[in-house]
Order: structure tokens, then C-alpha cells, then sequence
């Protein structure tokens, strides 16, 4: 298959003393086009039209105070930051008896949100709560502190992501994109936008409308200069190829992710990128590249802090495995599972066990089945989500208990769950017999 | 933990980002999207604003600010476009304004970038000759050049621009 050349290419192609023709029209229209623009850098004319900073005129008086308004907004959020971080190992629940006391400010507010992000991936159920305290502490602030608001809606959207509730991380980022609009020049907070509302339209697997929102979002991020978050929204449509099935593919796109966020110094994109190829060297059965890329990931997400993404990539190994080492993949799978119930992220911890639950039945353990079925069900109650998918759980259940489960049954309820869990609107049938 | 604000000097920086990047943005607002002289202090305004509540995220702040005058502008001409007959859309490759946008390119570059574009492209140096002046090795140099090249031509196609 052709590659089209990057510009990079074409540069380099113009540095050839005598640059041939390209057999590709697109490429060769491309080259053209770049000849030229470099002719046009050679005239003089052009650089001395530059305009450099030759005395600017003194800055407007409201500009002035907005910048001085802004610098008192940053050292109130400075001193809110430090209350939150000796709050830091205390529960959540007992953060308002000290907050409630504090004046209302946006200082606050913009530091409890920042103090969520830092949640999302040891807790996102904490990073909810913590938003939670963020918009009361806004809801008394008068006029509204619109671009805050919209902040912590786009930070609910991607908390409401990680746990599983789709159709409330849709809404609230529809909240976030309208907030945004009511401020001067909003388009690069719409790009974040875009990709935060891709991110759940990937997880919900609707890959059309993800690849869509991604899109618009990089080419924002490409206008601004911002190569890093852009390198970062590249990742997420790498994993939107990987779940359509196309791994060598999202296995390059990763790869020049992960040469982009190691010249930028970015860990957290690189300990993610580094899982991702795992998962591809898995697919294509590379596992030696698999077991360097795993290893490389675990580091660095250790480092960083990160224990339910070292939990996502071990669930991810444990499935890779499914197949060609059972016992293994039961290991990582059951370790998962465990992980992510502590976490408080239930969703995934259902995912888990019904992935191990699919490979013990396989094995004949039926045992540990039912009472595994039985620990699923008891989950997705206590956690009073999902309800249609706890009555698959149950019907599973029960199955077990009559001897009539198969591992396709196990698969069809893993399916509907799946479906439920990311939002879709459908009824659990029994499957036909 | 929560990320660290960049905060000291913060008034001073955003005061010295805005005393070195005004005349490029009244640049951009003047002669690529034809606003009226003054109309321009606003959209400056609006820009910065935009520039505060986004300044954590920013790495490269004078490519940014010109994509954010760029939007600026559209938004600016854009219910204007309707009330003026005056007014006409550039065509997608009007030389006119391939020019300014070049010089546009030029202005958000390093320093660096810009004198060793010049030496290689203007006065037509070679590799070495650059070297020379850059106090740097060929090999170096030429990665510098065309790291500058690659850059000046993806701000150039990039979306707004």
C-alpha cells in the first residue's frame, strides 16, 4: 500500500540535488507546492516585512487589571492548593467540615478540580465526590465564574467516563462545550472539548462520531502549535484503530506517539502509549516486544502514580492471554478484577471477572464459577448500577447454579453488559436455546 | 498533587509575552484579515483573555497567540462579512495572502531558526558556512535547518492559518 510523504519527507526529497519526479500525483502536487513555498522563503522582501516587537503600545488599562485580577485568581489558588494537600490523606467525606469554613472563591474551586484530576486514575469515584465539593463552592460564587463551571463539567465528563456512566459524561461535556461558547476566543477549550467527547465516544465503541470529534480536535491543536496534546489526541484515535480491529496500523500511529512524547518529556503519554503497544504486540503475537513494552509501561505508571491504568494494562495482558495460556491469563485477570474493585472502578471490575469467569468455565471449574457469578451479581446491585445488567449477572447466576451455563452464554451476557455498561439503551433477552 | 500554577512573576511574563507579540497580532488583524485599526485593541484584548485561562497548557505561546488572533478574526469578519459587500473571503491560495501568512511564520519562529533560515535560504550559505556562524557542527546544523523548515511549514499549512 502507498504511504503518501510527510512533509518531512518532502523537505528532505527537495534537499536532493535533483529531485526526480514521484510516481504518486497526490505527492508530486505536494512537492510542487512545497518548492514553490520555499522559493517564496528565499526572497528577501519576505524577512524584512517581519514584524518584530518595536515598541508596542503601553497595554489597555482594563487588559492591565485583568491580568492583575488574574494573578490574585492564581496565589488564592496557590493557598487553596496547599489546605487541599494536607487534607490529602484524609477520606473525601470528611473534606467540607474543613473547606465549608474557607471563603467561596474561584481560587477554591479551580483548586478542587485540579485536585480531581489528580484523582482520576487512583480514584475516579473520589474525583466525582471531590467535583461534587468543586460545584458548591462555585454555585455560591456571584456572577457565575463561567470559565471555572465549564472546567469542572469537562473534568465530570471524563470522570463519569472512567466509571462507566457514559450517558452522564455525554451531558456533561454538552454542558462544558456550552459554557465554553459564552467566552472570548473559546475555540482552543473547544478542541479540548472535542477530544474529551471523543475519548467517550471511543470507550462506547461508536468509532464514527469518535474519529469525528478526534479530528476536529487535532486540527485545533495543529492551528495552535500544541504538538504535545496532539500527539495525545493521535493516541486516542491510534486506540480507536486498535478496537475496529486494524493492530498494525494503531501499533504505527502508537509508535509516532510515543517518539512524540518522548521529545516532549510527556510520561504520562508515554507510560500509556508504551501499554497500548503491548496490547498490539499481544494481537500480532510479538510477544517478546509485548513482555519490553509491558515492563516499560509498569515503570513508568509506578512512577507516576498511576495504579488503575498499571490495572487496565494488566486486564488487557490477562485478555491478550485468554487464548493461547489460560492459567496465566487467569492470574492477571483475577489480580485485575481484585485491583479494580479497590479502586472503586465496579464497571471494569465486572468486565474483569466475567473474563475470568468465561475462562473458567472453559476449564470445567464450576465451583468458582458460581460463586464468582454470584460475586459479579452482588456487585453491580450493591453498587446500584446497571440495573438490566444485573439481572443478566443473575440469569448468568442462576444458569451456573442449573449446570446449564457454556462459555457462549457467558460470552452473550459478557456482550450485553458491555453494551449497558457504555450506555446503550437495550433490554436483556435470554438467548434463544 | 495537584499540578503547580505558574504564578511567580506570572503579571510580568504575560506583560512581557503581550509587549513582544502586539505588533505581530495587529499584523495579523490588519493586513491578513483587514480589520479597522481600532478594532484591533479589543481583539488583542479577547485573545489574552483567552491566553490566561489557557496558560498552564501552553507551550508555545507566540505560535498560540497567533492562532488564537486567527480565530479572533474569523469571528470578528465573520457577521461583518454579511453587512459588507466590501468584504470578500481570500480565495484558499491567494498569493496575497500566502505572503502575509509567510511572514506571520516567519515572526512566531526562534531566533535561532530564523537567522540560520536565513543564512541558508536568503544568503544561500551552505550547511557548513551556517555551521560556522551558528558555532555549531555541520551535522547539527543541518538537523537544526531542517527542524526549522519542518516547523515554519506545518505552521504554515496548519489549520488556521
Amino acid at each position: 500500500m502507498h504511504r503518501h510523504l510527510t512533509d518531512e519527507d518532502l523537505l528532505l526529497k527537495l534537499e536532493e540535488s535533483r529531485p526526480g519526479s514521484l510516481d504518486c500525483a497526490h505527492c508530486q502536487e505536494r512537492l510542487d507546492q512545497m518548492r514553490e513555498w520555499v522559493d517564496q522563503l528565499r526572497e528577501p522582501g519576505v524577512w524584512n516585512e517581519v514584524p518584530m516587537t518595536v515598541s508596542p503600545p503601553p497595554m489597555p488599562n482594563d487588559l492591565a487589571g485583568i491580568i492583575a485580577l488574574d494573578g490574585r485568581l492564581r496565589s488564592e489558588t496557590r493557598q487553596a492548593q496547599e489546605t487541599i494537600e494536607q487534607l490529602d490523606s484524609t477520606p473525601v467525606e470528611t473534606w467540607p467540615a474543613t473547606l465549608n469554613v474557607l471563603p467561596a472563591t474561584i481560587g477554591l474551586a479551580t483548586a478542587l478540580i485540579d485536585a480531581a484530576r489528580a484523582r482520576f486514575h487512583q480514584s475516579p469515584r473520589d474525583a466525582q465526590s471531590i467535583l461534587d465539593l468543586a460545584a458548591e463552592v462555585l454555585s455560591k460564587i456571584h456572577p457565575p465564574a463561567r470559565s471555572t463551571e465549564a472546567d469542572l463539567f469537562r473534568q465530570r465528563a471524563n470522570a463519569y467516563r472512567l466509571l462507566g456512566d457514559f450517558q452522564s459524561a455525554l451531558a456533561a461535556i454538552d454542558r462544558a462545550e456550552q459554557l465554553y461558547c459564552t467566552l472570548p476566543v473559546p475555540a482552543f477549550d473547544l478542541a479540548f472539548v472535542a477530544w474529551s467527547r471523543g475519548g467517550i465516544y471511543a470507550t462506547m465503541k461508536r468509532f464514527t462520531e469518535a474519529r469525528q470529534e478526534l479530528a476536529k480536535a487535532a486540527k485545533t491543536l495543529a492551528a495552535y502549535g500544541d504538538e504535545i496534546h496532539l500527539a495525545q489526541v493521535r493516541g486516542v484515535e491510534a486506540s480507536v484503530s486498535f478496537d475496529e480491529g486494524n493492530i498494525a496500523e494503531a501499533r504505527e500511529m502508537y509508535r509516532e506517539v510515543a517518539a512524540a512524547a518522548e521529545r516532549f518529556d510527556d510520561s504520562e503519554s508515554l507510560a500509556r502509549t508504551y501499554a497500548n503497544l503491548c496490547g498490539c504486540d499481544l494481537r500480532l503475537g510479538d510477544t517478546e516486544s509485548a513482555r519490553a513494552n509491558a515492563e516499560r509501561a509498569r515503570v513508568l505508571y509506578e512512577e507516576l502514580d498511576m495504579p488503575s491504568e498499571a490495572v487496565r494494562l494488566q486486564w488487557s495482558i490477562g485478555d491478550a492471554l485468554s487464548r493461547q495460556d489460560p492459567d496465566k491469563a487467569l492470574h492477571y485477570l483475577r489480580d485485575a478484577a481484585s485491583r479494580f474493585e479497590q479502586l472503586g472502578m465496579t464497571a471494569d471490575a465486572a468486565m474483569a471477572h466475567l473474563d475470568t469467569l468465561g475462562i473458567l468455565l472453559e476449564q470445567g471449574d464450576t465451583e468458582t464459577v458460581a460463586s464468582l457469578a454470584s460475586h459479579i451479581a452482588a456487585l453491580f446491585t450493591r453498587e446500584g448500577l446497571h440495573v438490566d445488567a444485573a439481572h443478566a449477572i443473575d440469569y448468568l447466576r442462576r444458569a451456573v447454579e442449573g449446570n446449564d451455563a457454556t462459555p457462549a452464554l457467558v460470552r452473550y451476557v459478557h456482550d450485553y453488559v458491555e453494551q449497558r455498561v457504555r450506555g446503550d439503551e437495550v433490554t436483556f433477552e435470554p438467548p434463544l436455546q | 498533587m495537584a499540578r503547580p500554577l505558574k504564578t511567580a512573576g506570572a503579571d510580568d511574563h504575560t506583560a512581557a509575552v503581550y509587549a513582544g507579540v502586539y505588533r505581530l497580532l495587529e499584523y495579523v488583524a490588519t493586513i491578513r484579515f483587514r480589520v479597522p485599526r481600532e478594532d484591533v485593541r479589543p481583539l488583542v484584548h479577547d485573545v489574552f483573555v483567552s491566553y490566561m485561562r489557557n496558560r498552564d497548557r501552553i507551550r508555545d505561546e507566540r505560535a498560540w497567540l497567533v492562532a488564537a488572533m486567527y480565530n479572533a478574526c474569523r469571528d470578528y469578519r465573520a457577521p461583518r462579512a454579511a453587512e459588507s459587500l466590501l468584504f470578500e473571503t481570500p480565495a484558499p491560495r491567494d498569493p496575497v495572502m500566502e505572503r502575509v501568512d509567510l511572514i506571520t511564520v516567519l515572526a512566531q519562529l526562534s531566533g535561532q531558526c530564523r537567522y540560520a533560515l536565513h543564512l541558508r535560504f536568503v544568503e544561500g550559505y551552505s550547511i557548513d558556512e551556517v555551521a560556522a556562524r551558528l558555532g555549531k557542527t555541520g551535522n547539527n546544523t543541518k538537523q537544526i535547518v531542517r527542524r526549522c523548515l519542518a516547523r515554519a511549514r506545518s505552521l504554515f499549512t496548519r489549520g488556521s492559518i
